[in-house]
């Protein structure tokens, strides 16, 4: 059985080469590392010269910002992937090899998880910016790739074809302001945010900084860690379901 | 106008799709975010969002759109009937620039109110869109995924990111250095919804968009030309 994931893993390099999927999701976090190294300082000077605006004090915000951009755009990357299989008919092709249906799930969602991980840790090492202590940061990593996969089954869960998948990115990625939600949302009421998954890892990575003063177990990195796991497993769940029923349907 | 039938399946099969849905919600959104934000930096804000989401929105979907339809094999009964190719890409790009305009507009007057500017706003989301949405078909023609869209048309667009630098304030003489630039003129004609440019700015503005969509028409007419029309019967679209 173990040649058939790599097998797939072959011809996705062989596609990469042609079609630039892989190359652009290689290309990605290495634009963003760009962005956050060189970009930001420029903005920086720009903003405090031009609005007296200290972008140094909002830097746990923008690391959440930046971190969740690497699920957000791996999955969607990995969503129309899969939307465009469909679209040309190849599951059907793949669910009749040994590798089957939920064999190509697998390969489908893990290979952008794995990335997303190598990405996220690369981008919070790299980034020059401060973070948060370890068992925070490891945490919030873990949380932002799960993010991933789940990004790109909501595509290929509810979207009919790549066009309707375009629609549902374009309206999904909002949730691109979560982090902004977690900094400027007064404390209880930003906890309605807390229904997307996006929300507890930034709270994770701005969490000492996001509560200044505020204390006590419903502050504490633990829990929101768990919230986090069990949030995103519940979308897990239901997203698999209406996925798994149009794939039957088919 | 002979193809007003062709506009009007266009718009549907859009709503359909959920685009304007997916714009609704993301409306409500940018109006909350700017509604929040400090009054200082409410303008500047309203201009660079319109610039980037409502305007170029075409440039984001029109890719989707075509190889959808290539690969339902749309094309091939398509351009047998009377419809011609000059029809498929006005129609594609005036029902793009419907959603764009109708966001845009919606953002400004939900956060500003009905203002004079609100005209100008919509003059340059309509022109931008059009720019940006044939700019798109040209480039939709050689991708062969919606992911290899992407990663074609961020080349195409650098160039015309440009202007933003100057938008910060750092380059003086930028209507000199990028005056010749489509989007110089849309963020000119989006920035003065809040403070009136000058006639000969407005006039260049117009007329260096207007330039560059017959350029984009033009090119995206050829590609077509050259790599869909063609295949049409060879069964290799």
């Amino acid at each position: 059985m173990r040649w058939q994931p790599t097998g797939l893993l072959r011809l996705d390099a062989k596609q990469a080469t042609r079609d630039p999927m892989l190359g652009l999701a290689l290309c990605a976090p290495v634009l963003l590392l760009l962005l956050l190294r060189f970009g930001l300082p420029a903005a920086g000077q720009l903003l405090e010269a031009e609005l007296g605006f200290l972008l140094t004090d909002h830097e746990p915000l923008l690391l959440a910002f930046f971190l969740q951009l690497v699920p957000l755009m791996l999955g969607m990357l990995t969503g129309f992937v899969m939307l465009e299989e469909r679209d040309e008919r190849l599951i059907g092709c793949y669910a009749v090899t040994p590798l089957g249906k939920r064999g190509y799930l697998a390969y489908r969602l893990l290979l952008p998880f794995i990335l997303s991980l190598l990405f996220t840790v690369f981008l919070l090492l790299a980034g020059g910016l401060r973070t948060p202590p370890a068992a925070e940061s490891s945490a919030a990593v873990m949380l932002y790739a799960l993010q991933t996969p789940l990004f790109a089954l909501v595509l290929a869960a509810w979207a009919d074809n790549k066009v309707e998948g375009l629609a549902l990115a374009k309206a999904a990625g909002i949730t691109v302001l979560t982090p902004a939600a977690a900094a400027f949302i007064p404390w209880p009421w930003q906890l309605t945010a807390g229904v997307l998954p996006f929300y507890w890892p930034a709270r994770l990575i701005m969490g000492a900084a996001g509560n200044e003063g505020a204390g006590g177990w419903m502050h504490s990195p633990l829990l929101a860690a768990l919230m986090g796991l069990v949030i995103t497993g519940i979308w897990f769940v239901a997203v698999y379901r209406v996925y798994e029923r149009k794939v039957e349907s088919r | 106008m002979p193809g007003a039938p062709i506009l009007f399946y266009d718009i549907k099969l859009q709503m359909r799709h959920g685009f304007y849905t997916a714009y609704g919600l993301i409306c409500g959104i940018y109006i909350l975010c700017l509604y929040f934000m400090p009054a200082s930096m409410r303008e500047t804000a309203n201009v660079l969002l319109t610039f980037s989401d409502p305007s170029a929105l075409g440039f984001f979907f029109i890719g989707g759109l075509v190889l959808l339809e290539r690969g339902q094999g749309v094309y091939d009964s398509l351009f047998v009937t009377p419809y011609r190719l000059e029809q498929y890409l006005i129609s594609k790009t005036l029902s793009l620039t419907l959603l764009s305009v109708l966001s845009a507009v919606l953002i400004h007057v939900a956060v500003f109110g009905f203002t004079a500017g609100a005209a100008v706003l919509a003059a340059g989301t309509i022109l931008t869109s059009v720019f940006f949405t044939l700019l798109g078909l040209g480039v939709s023609v050689k991708s062969r995924s919606v992911n290899g869209f992407f990663f074609l048309s961020s080349f195409y667009s650098l160039p015309f990111m440009l202007p933003l630098l100057s938008y910060g304030g750092w380059i003086g003489a930028e209507r000199w250095l990028f005056g010749w630039l489509p989007t110089w003129g849309s963020l000119v004609l989006l920035q003065s919804a809040f403070q009136p440019a000058s006639a000969g700015m407005l006039i260049q503005a117009c007329l260096v968009l207007v330039f560059w969509s017959v350029l984009a028409f033009w090119w995206a007419r050829r590609q077509f030309a050259r790599y869909v029309l063609s295949a049409i019967g060879e069964g290799k679209q």
